[in-house]
């Protein structure tokens, strides 16, 4: 359960750094454009602020990827439209029966130890990835194909079992990038320094110049890059020699450090910043699409919520636009569905979302629902989820659920989950696909993933059905099924989608055009050349 | 001539002590009263969430304000008193007991006992105390229960010191060799004999014991480790409201000066206490 | 005195096994591996089971423990089992992080500790002297980490003359610092304050001003002496005040120092890192204590330790 956001695991929280927004909605900070901005300057340190760190720059190990899009690149990319674009592969097909997916790679493509970038690397690298003394964290991402062949130095072959239409998604994550295998080889787990630490290579516009964990990421400008993806302005090495990624917690020293120039670049603002960040001079607060959801979260195999009704219940009782407005400051959406709103699959339901206490009530009664039961409502402490704790708590109340809000530190709360030891959560998941519901709601997947006892054959099925859906078409409509179930169910209660806000010094940094995944580096450069 | 003025010092001094020891003395029974008082002084329900009037500037019907779900700060200010004293006199109330209580052993028994208590005593007090709080509501699961038992746990040593320290000057008085020799034993002797004329220095630490744990408590709470939402903690207040300093300072500086206030109070009156109850600290 | 001081030192070594017994104990009572930190969900139960074995979680309790000791003989903390890097390596990142704004915090209190403290002493009972009091108890008062707040509000919001989070040189100090000195300079204030009237009561000033001294030449030169020995002492226990008290602050401040480090360690229960940091700590802690008991003979050649 609880896909806390700083915990997030695998690629979901990569979504959010990597790319996002369908549809191609860019919010307001897309206006700057490098027309504007006069001629690229080279050189100095760009410095972004950021409130959570990437655990490892080890491709395999990360389970958050915050950033690393700028030293690992994978096959493919996406452009400023959400649209998969080319990446280390300038042109990809799949076969007629969806059983094979043929990427035709870039050529003079080096990693960053000067090693060449080829088929064979490409095979190797997954290779590493599937073997199971890797250890990968990612590792059962890469289920989906069976072997892969080398047609020619530029040319890999992916061969499936069934046809797979979400290969495309999976190659354009950051999890998905590849690492240099003869480094891998080289300084890997029994090589001679820390690799992920110490040494990471990879082939993006950035190699790791310093990693000092806690505290900052030091990332050097890459002089040979020349294979940039098609929609970047800049098709060359970045402008800017260093950029420099500086871990700070506290949101508002955060902010402050933007204020006095300190940073140049806030990645992920909080919502109740937004004012004050707008109010700076010289700073353009940009939205992206924030790709994930925010939602309670049952013990569904234990009373009293194994009862549909209660839970049903819960979601009458949480009013959403109040939270939106008042905990959100109206930067954040109304949640009336289970998958991101921008998501082509996306299926909402708003009569099941909607306030309705007498409804609730009513349901709570039919349930025989004991009102003098204490409900813990665990959070993880020192995020934002504890004011949602806070507000939803009386909403509750207000339909006759007593609750009690618990927080617990990261280590104690993963306890607790994996105890089964928790009723009601406040949970957020970031990720920019459906199959989101599978991680979650799938049976195979109990108890590590699917950790809030939901066993259902029916998911089972639907999941299955659309996981392996002849097109991307009707995968859409299977996912709309399964989620249609899913809310008579009433398996979570959401309640928001986030939006994602970046705010940038535009005085000081040029050529800033909003992409759905935050700042494109390479296109940047710094006003004064320092 | 210089006894004179020593003494024209003195009245002085005491005048001034006696100052100090009122506006500490003034400043608890305030807190104390509105603690107890809450219920009917409180003009708002601290928990009474309004979200249409979130972050409202100070006004008539809100006097501090309202935080960022629309509660009323005086009132959560008023009940936060209850939390901070509580908190404080069970904490202190668990250090002083066990902390006597070993120390008292340690200074009267004497030999391996107190070579024991006191290599424990100085164990745990070699930890910086918030880390090992930290480490204790960890253990326990945060809330105010487990803060109060995790300070209780980290502030033992310190009576247990001054307890041994006493009572091991004590024993050998001859009030107490004399009551020894005409068959008192040692349980009465404690009690009766020793425990009264140790007390002083020991509540002289107590009351500052109770500016020191109330301060811990709201570092806990900035921490997430303490008081849990919805409860009106300062600690948590001013946790919450660090977020909006900005938009709305008020949200911090309100129970930071609660906070202030009733640690001053603590410390003036442990200050009047020292004075009047141990001589050597006489200044 | 050297025999003093190896004994001193001796008796450390019980107190050092005894915290670090104690933390090893605590942090596996409470609820929560680090593998689990480390494991994203997706793991399959093989690789998060490799992973307990790599670090030896699967081993007895006491085994684990004695390990930890017979490394430490060695002069090796082990790794972080989050960061995967030696402890040794984090403690020389994050030590003199700490150490630079708790060394500033404790000469700032010291300096304007004893200079208000004199002061006070010296004009006692006058507005200056109440004043001070006043404001020595305030400092005492004040939350810490409130006082960081209204600091960075005040000199980086709102004059924006100083930075308000980060480390590297001596501007990223002074904040920080004066947050942590308030509460030392109160307090030695006060201590310098009674320790020198006590001493200008003492016989040999009444001697020396008879002889006709100037008061000037009375205070500086013989009462300050005397008078600063106790505050010796307590600067050199407020250094695990400072350590303790730089936890919150260098959440406030951001700065990646030992407090941080600790407090995340402690929650993701990082044990090789908590017990590292712990040691280092607590041997720092215990090491000032006994330097200022030192200087105290130094001060004073009254006093011998047997």
């Amino acid at each position: 359960m609880a896909r806390f956001r700083h915990l997030i695991p695998v690629g979901l929280a990569l979504a959010l750094t990597l790319t996002a927004c369908a549809g191609g909605k860019s919010g307001p900070g897309g206006s700057g454009g490098q027309a504007a901005d006069g001629k690229p300057v080279q050189g100095g340190t760009l410095t972004v602020g950021v409130a959570t760190e990437p655990n490892t720059v080890d491709v395999y190990q990360m389970t958050w990827s915050g950033g690393l899009e700028n030293m690992f690149q994978s096959l493919l990319s996406r452009d400023f439209d959400y649209k998969y674009a080319d990446g280390l592969a300038e042109k990809w097909t799949s076969s007629p029966d969806g059983k094979t997916w043929t990427f035709t790679l870039k050529q003079n493509v080096k990693f960053h130890d000067g090693t060449p970038f080829d088929a064979e690397a490409v095979k190797r690298h997954f290779e590493t990835m599937r073997d199971k003394a890797t250890a990968a964290q990612q590792a059962s991402e890469w289920e989906w194909f069976e072997s892969m062949t080398v047609v020619d130095p530029h040319t890999i072959r992916f061969n499936l079992k069934q046809p797979f239409p979400n290969a495309e998604f999976r190659n354009s994550k950051t999890y998905g990038a590849i690492q240099s295998p003869t480094a891998y080889a080289q300084h890997g787990p029994n090589g001679d320094k820390t690799y992920g630490i110490d040494v990471a290579v990879g082939t993006g516009p950035f190699k790791l110049g310093q990693y000092v964990p806690g505290d900052k990421l030091v990332m050097k400008r890459n002089p040979d890059y020349a294979w940039a993806p098609k929609w970047a302005a800049n098709q060359g090495a970045p402008y800017i020699d260093q950029l420099v990624w500086r871990l700070i917690p506290d949101s508002s020293t955060r902010l402050t450090e933007l204020e006095t120039g300190n940073i140049q670049v806030l990645l992920d603002l909080p919502v109740e910043q937004y004012d004050r960040a707008k109010a700076i001079s010289g700073v353009e607060v940009a939205q992206r699409p924030g790709f994930g959801l925010g939602y309670l979260d049952f013990r569904k195999d234990k009373a009293p919520f194994n009862n549909v009704k209660v839970r049903q219940a819960v979601n009458l009782a949480i009013d959403r636009e109040a939270i939106v407005k008042s905990i959100f400051f109206g930067h954040a959406k109304a949640a009336y569905g289970l998958v991101p709103s921008e998501l082509s699959s996306y299926y909402e339901q708003k009569d099941a979302h909607s306030l309705n206490v007498a409804k609730a009530k009513q349901l709570l009664q039919e349930a025989a629902y004991d009102p003098n039961q204490t409900i813990q409502l665990i959070t993880r402490n020192r995020t934002e989820h504890v004011r949602i704790a806070e507000a939803v708590q009386p909403m509750l109340q207000a339909i006759g659920m007593k609750v009690e809000i618990v927080q617990y530190d990261a280590a104690a709360l993963k306890a607790k989950q994996k105890e089964g030891a928790w009723q009601l959560a406040v949970s957020q998941y970031s990720w920019d696909d459906p199959d989101i519901l599978g991680w979650f709601l799938y049976g195979k997947n109990a108890p590590s993933l699917n950790s809030s006892g939901w066993a259902d054959k029916q998911t089972d099925q639907l999941f299955e059905a659309a996981e392996s859906a002849p097109s991307p078409k009707e995968r859409d409509a299977k996912y709309k099924e399964l989620q249609q179930y899913l809310i008579a169910q009433a398996v979570w209660a959401p309640i928001w989608f986030p939006l994602s806000f970046d705010a940038i010094r535009t005085d000081l940094v040029k050529g800033y055009k909003t992409h759905p995944s935050g700042p494109y580096f390479p296109d940047l450069w710094l006003a004064n050349g320092k | 001539m210089a006894q004179k003025s020593s003494v024209w010092r003195r009245g002085a001094r005491l005048l001034l002590q006696r100052k100090s020891a009122l506006a500490g003395a003034v400043i608890m029974l305030l807190f104390t009263l509105i603690a107890l008082l809450a219920p009917w002084i409180s003009p708002h329900d601290p928990l009474k969430q309004d979200l249409n009037l979130v972050l409202q500037a100070p006004s008539a019907t809100h006097l501090f304000g309202t935080d960022d779900f629309g509660r009323d700060i005086l009132s959560r200010v008023i009940w936060g008193s209850r939390i901070s004293l509580t908190v404080g006199l069970i904490a202190v109330g668990i250090g002083l007991i066990v902390g006597t209580t070993l120390g008292a052993i340690a200074g009267y028994k004497g030999g391996w006992l107190d070579y024991l208590i006191l290599g424990v005593a100085d164990t745990v007090w070699a930890f910086p105390e918030i880390l090992l709080a930290i480490a204790l509501v960890a253990i326990l699961q945060p809330g105010l229960g487990s803060a109060m038992i995790a300070l209780g746990i980290v502030t033992w040593p310190q009576y247990a010191r001054v307890a041994r320290g006493q009572f091991m000057a004590l024993r050998n008085q001859d009030f107490v060799v004399a009551a020894k020799s005409l068959g008192a034993r040692d349980l009465r002797l404690i009690w009766t004999h020793i425990l009264p004329n140790a007390l002083s220095p020991l509540i002289v630490l107590a009351t500052m014991g109770m500016a020191g744990a109330i301060l811990v408590e709201a570092s806990l709470s900035f921490l997430g480790l303490g008081a849990q939402p919805p409860q009106p903690s300062w600690g948590a207040m001013l946790s919450a409201g660090r977020t909006f300093i900005y938009q709305a300072p008020w949200l911090t500086f309100i129970p930071g000066g609660a906070i202030m206030l009733t640690v001053l109070g603590f410390n003036l009156l442990g200050d009047a206490l020292r004075d009047l109850l141990d001589p050597r600290h006489r200044t | 005195m050297l025999k003093y001081a190896l004994k001193r030192i001796a008796l450390m070594l019980p107190v050092l096994l005894g915290i670090t017994l104690v933390a090893f104990l605590l942090l596996h009572a409470a609820p929560g591996q680090p593998i689990d930190l480390l494991a994203g969900d997706r793991t399959p139960p093989e690789t998060r089971a490799l992973l307990v074995k790599k670090w030896g979680l699967d081993r007895p309790l006491p085994v684990q423990y004695l390990q930890f000791l017979t490394n430490l003989v060695h002069g090796d903390l082990g790794r972080s089992i989050l960061q995967n890097r030696p402890v040794t390596l984090l403690l020389k990142t994050a030590l003199p992080i700490t150490l630079e704004v708790g060394l500033f915090g404790i000469a700032l209190s010291a300096v304007a500790g004893i200079a208000i403290g004199v002061v006070s002493a010296v004009r006692r009972d006058t507005l200056v002297d109440q004043a001070a009091l006043v404001g020595a108890l305030l400092g005492i008062s004040m939350p810490n980490f409130w006082l960081a707040l209204i600091l960075m509000y005040l000199f980086s919001v709102r004059w924006q003359l100083l930075p308000s989070s980060g480390y590297g040189g001596i501007r990223h100090v002074i904040l920080p610092g004066l947050a942590l000195a308030a509460g030392g300079v109160a307090l030695i204030a006060r201590l310098t304050r009674s320790s020198v009237l006590e001493v200008l009561s003492q016989d040999y000033i009444r001697t020396a001003r008879a002889k006709g001294l100037p008061e000037r030449l009375v205070i500086y030169r013989h009462a300050l002496k005397n008078a600063l020995m106790p505050v010796v002492t307590v600067l050199g226990l407020r250094l695990g005040y400072m350590i303790a008290g730089a936890v919150v602050l260098e959440v406030v401040f951001s700065r990646p120092g030992m407090g941080r480090l600790m407090v995340n360690a402690i929650l993701s229960r990082d044990y090789p890192v908590v017990q590292g940091t712990l040691v280092v700590l607590a041997l720092s802690v215990m090491l000032a204590n006994l330097v200022a008991d030192l200087l105290y003979t130094a001060i004073d050649p009254r006093i011998h330790y047997q």
